[in-house]
């Protein structure tokens, strides 16, 4: 039980691979082809199935009507056949003695009136000579009539007619070669003899011709159907095919049915199911036979076998074509919102979802377009919320730096006012009102090339005031750079550091220059300096390691600038450090070449990198 | 998409071969059903030794949806005059060609009837041909037939030491003829008979047999139908002494004879079964287009006076509805 379960349900989930494999029109369509296919095969069965059993009823109806009306032909014939037996006894034995008279010429005129079906009556004493025959012919020698079957059966039941099955007639010669087929009827008769009663034996002859003509002619049409007629132990008669039976070319199951009761029976018989109705002949015991094939029953059905085809075939057809529309239009809405989901897969988010059908595909298709309307609003609730933080995270970033500046700035001029050096002191304020006017920028975070330098210069001056000459510095800027976008505050930390862990300590041989050039398409501006240097150890961690503790300066690590340029301009650009131990270190920015206008500025501080 | 359209396609396609299949049907039922016109041609066709041979043939002609055409016939005694036969009934639209050859000892008869043929099939009956085999052939065991005469002469006669017999061979162009009287002669060895004379039917109508032949000889024996009915025409004769004699044949005149106790014994090819397997096996190779070349032997009976009315033995030589 488990097994078939496991079977049943491997069959199940076998089936419903299968269909998902297939469109929902084709499912649909073959699921429809088969019920349909089914159906009509049914119908049709179940039509033609009728037809058959009622060819099969007409054709039992007239073969009984055919059996019965042989019959009583039959019947007819043999009773014609006994009151020619009994008007020879009853009117001619009887009344003769055959000390004085004989029974020749009355025997002569019986045979004369019936010599259609008569071979030939003949009259034997109890010791089988014979008394008087017609039509006269010679007696064999060694007849032997009383080792006859016909003759020991008439004298062994006395009172009955006895009807002998077909055998050539062996009593009297003829000349001309001609033998006949006879069935012999045979009684007992009492012979009168000079007063003395006796016993005889009066022989009619039947000619076995009539019988076969008259069973012929039932079986005159052309079918596999006939008749044939047996005794009652079932040795045979007539045989439409009696000579093959004879030859042992046809096989017929006479023995089986003669021990069938009258009626209808079915039989197998040499591999064919056939059909046998049986009648017994009153009086001789025979039986007629009817054997119907059970083929034969749909032979003549052969048209209407065309006939449920053809109806079949168009029913089918009719369906397949129905089946197909319908299937088209349940498949077709579901179709259109399948095409409408591949093309939002493949990344529009702009298209129109679908909607019509029946009102199942309707609401999904709605459903769906709602669906699609929120996911569209929340990704573009996603993204102002991403630049937003980006924005915010930029402002953090330029806001730690100016704290640090103005510290650093606010400490020299306190250092100088201390130190009394007015003069230096009103040019670092001068110089630290034009860094702060280049940092407002008026909110700006992308200004230009020549303003970030500037800025730059502004506050190498007023480091310079405070190293005086402990290092020198040099600005190298290709001119062309200089109207191009940059973010504001990217040199002066770069400086700055350049300052604290390079030439701080170098008594006037330190050296600091600040290049700007273009190449390969791309802005860079490098500061280099040849201090101390930093082992490639550490140079690696500066760009990565954003708690390093720091010695000195503002702060501000070099991994601060290079993020905000990459926020700005794109994880292609930042910083790249290179130094040297003992030789100095040169640290480049790497920026996109675009020239400033607002609105370039506008799309940069918006966060659009491709301009 | 596409697999549906493909699909759909089939479906209709089959939807009309089988719309197609039935209006054929339909329009094709009338037909009436083909039948196979086939030809017949022995020796002195209607014979009345050829009657039981005739009803075999138009019963499997019944049997076997076969349109038979039994050639009139007088004596064959000639293969020119069978070739042309074959020649008319096959422009007579004949497809087979059922024959009982005159002449198959002939070297050139083969080669003969293959060209007079063509493309219609040849069936033997009666008598093979040599080189055997080369046609179908429905034909008694004329070499045991042959033999079975001589069995029975040697079961009547206990000492044949000195017996003089005479033969009455028939054609003896034709191989059955042949193969009985081997046959005959086989089985007679050691016996001691003596064959005083073996007479062919060519040499008997150029040279009648004489009584001086006769009454010389104390056995005769008849190997084909007519000779035993000339044989009995002999010994009906006044004058002429009466001797055993052993034959072949059907026709009624031989049962009759039989009868009389004229006839010893007389082997009876059973010529219903041959009439009725011939146009069988020619049936089969015109309906089946297949000429599979075989030869089917039929039974034959030896009767004697006192067996002839046995029921099995009555059946076959007494034709039941005359």
């Amino acid at each position: 039980m488990r097994r078939i379960r496991d079977n049943f349900s491997n069959k199940k989930s076998e089936y419903a691979g299968r269909c998902r494999s297939y469109s929902i029109q084709m499912s649909i369509s073959i699921s429809f082809t088969i019920i349909s296919v089914f159906s009509v095969c049914f119908l049709s069965i179940m039509l033609y199935q009728q037809f058959v059993n009622k060819t099969k009823d007409i054709t039992i109806e007239r073969t009984e009507q055919v059996l019965n009306q042989t019959a009583i032909n039959l019947e007819d014939y043999l009773r014609n056949m006994r009151r020619i037996s009994d008007a020879m006894y009853y009117s001619v034995i009887k009344d003769k003695d055959l000390g004085y008279e004989s029974m020749g010429v009355e025997m002569n005129l019986l045979y004369e009136a019936n010599k259609d079906n008569l071979i030939s009556i003949a009259c034997y004493t109890n010791e089988g000579r014979l008394v008087a025959a017609a039509p006269v012919a010679n007696e064999k020698e060694n007849a032997q009539v009383t080792k006859r079957e016909w003759f020991q059966e008439a004298v062994g039941q006395m009172e009955n007619f006895h009807f002998s099955t077909p055998h050539v007639q062996n009593l009297f010669d003829d000349p001309s070669y001609r033998y006949y087929w006879v069935i012999s009827l045979s009684r007992a008769v009492e012979l009168t003899d000079g007063g003395k009663s006796a016993l005889g034996v009066l022989l009619v002859d039947m000619n076995y011709s009539s019988i076969e003509q008259l069973l012929s002619k039932a079986n005159k049409a052309n079918t596999s159907e006939y008749l044939y007629l047996m005794d009652s132990a079932g040795e045979i008669i007539y045989h439409p095919k009696q000579k093959l039976i004879y030859a042992d070319l046809y096989q017929e199951n006479n023995l089986e049915a003669a021990c069938y009761d009258d009626g209808s029976h079915e039989e197998v018989f040499d591999g064919e199911g056939r059909l046998i109705t049986i009648k017994t002949i009153s009086y001789t015991g025979w039986k007629i036979v009817s054997v119907t094939p059970i083929t034969s029953f749909q032979m003549g059905l052969k048209d209407m076998r065309f006939f449920m085809i053809m109806l079949m075939a168009l029913l089918l057809l009719t369906l397949f074509v129905i089946n197909q529309l319908v299937s088209g239009q349940i498949a077709k809405p579901l179709q259109k919102l399948n095409d409408s989901v591949k093309e939002w897969e493949t990344g529009n988010l702009n298209l129109d979802i679908y909607v019509g059908g029946p009102i199942e595909v309707e609401h999904l298709g709605r459903a769906l377009r709602a669906a699609v309307a929120q996911i569209r609003q929340m990704m573009q609730d996603i993204l102002v919320e991403q630049e937003e933080k980006r924005k915010s995270e930029l402002d953090a970033l330029q806001s730690q730096i100016n704290p640090h500046f103005l510290y650093n700035t606010l400490d020299s001029i306190v250092w100088m006012i201390e130190g009394e050096r007015y003069q230096d002191a009103v040019f670092m304020v001068t110089q630290l009102a034009s860094l702060f006017r280049i940092s407002l920028s008026s909110g700006k975070t992308v200004i230009r090339v020549e303003e970030e330098l500037k800025h730059a210069e502004n506050y190498m001056n007023i480091q310079m005031v405070r190293y005086k000459d402990v290092f020198h510095v040099s600005f190298e800027i290709a001119p062309e750079i200089l109207s191009c976008c940059t973010i504001k505050l990217v040199v002066q930390p770069l400086l700055e550091n350049a300052i604290y862990y390079g030439v701080e300590h170098m008594d006037g041989e330190g050296e600091i220059v600040v290049k700007g050039y273009r190449q390969d398409g791309d802005l860079y501006i490098e500061v280099r300096d040849n201090g101390l240097g930093m082992p490639e150890e550490e140079v690696s961690q500066l760009l990565i390691d954003n708690h390093r503790v720091r010695k000195r300066g503002s702060g501000v690590g070099l991994i601060n600038v290079h993020n905000r340029i990459r926020l700005c301009f794109g994880e292609a650009y930042g910083l790249e450090i290179h130094s040297v131990p003992d030789e100095g270190t040169r640290v480049r920015i790497h920026l996109p070449f675009v020239f400033y206008s607002e609105e370039t500025r506008a799309k940069l501080e918006a966060g659009k990198q491709q301009i | 998409m596409g697999r549906n359209r493909i699909y759909f396609g089939c479906l209709i396609a089959a939807m009309f071969a089988m719309i197609a299949y039935a209006s054929y049907g339909m329009l094709n039922r009338d037909q009436p059903e083909k039948l196979y016109p086939i030809s017949v041609i022995v020796d002195n066709s209607s014979s009345d030794r050829w009657f039981a041979f005739r009803e075999g043939l138009k019963q499997a002609a019944r049997d076997y949806h076969v349109q038979l055409n039994i050639v009139s016939t007088g004596e064959l005694s000639t293969l020119a005059d069978e070739k042309a036969l074959i020649e008319r009934e096959k422009e007579n639209g004949a497809k087979g060609i059922i024959i009982q050859m005159c002449d198959s000892e002939d070297e050139q008869a083969y080669a003969q009837m293959q060209e007079a043929a063509g493309i219609v099939d040849i069936l033997l009956v009666e008598t093979d041909m040599e080189p055997e085999g080369v046609f179908s052939a429905v034909i008694p065991d004329n070499r045991e037939m042959g033999r079975m005469i001589a069995v029975s002469l040697r079961e009547d006669e206990k000492n044949l030491e000195g017996k003089k017999i005479g033969i009455l061979s028939g054609n003896r162009e034709r191989l059955s003829q042949k193969q009985r009287l081997d046959g005959f002669l086989e089985a007679m060895e050691g016996s001691g008979a003596q064959i005083l004379w073996e007479i062919g039917n060519h040499e008997i109508m150029q040279t009648a047999l004489t009584k001086e032949q006769l009454q010389h000889v104390e056995i005769l024996v008849a190997l084909e139908n007519d000779e035993t009915e000339r044989a009995v025409d002999y010994l009906l004769e006044p004058d002429t002494p009466l001797c055993p004699l052993y034959g072949v044949g059907s026709s009624e005149k031989n049962v009759y004879y039989l009868d009389k106790k004229l006839i010893e014994v007389l082997i009876v090819p059973n010529e219903f079964h041959m009439g009725y397997e011939s146009v069988a096996v020619m049936a089969a190779q015109l309906q089946e287009h297949i000429t599979p070349q075989h030869n089917e032997l039929v039974s034959f009976l030896v009767v004697r006076p006192e067996t002839m009315y046995e029921e099995d033995n009555q059946k076959l030589l007494f034709p039941l509805v005359q």
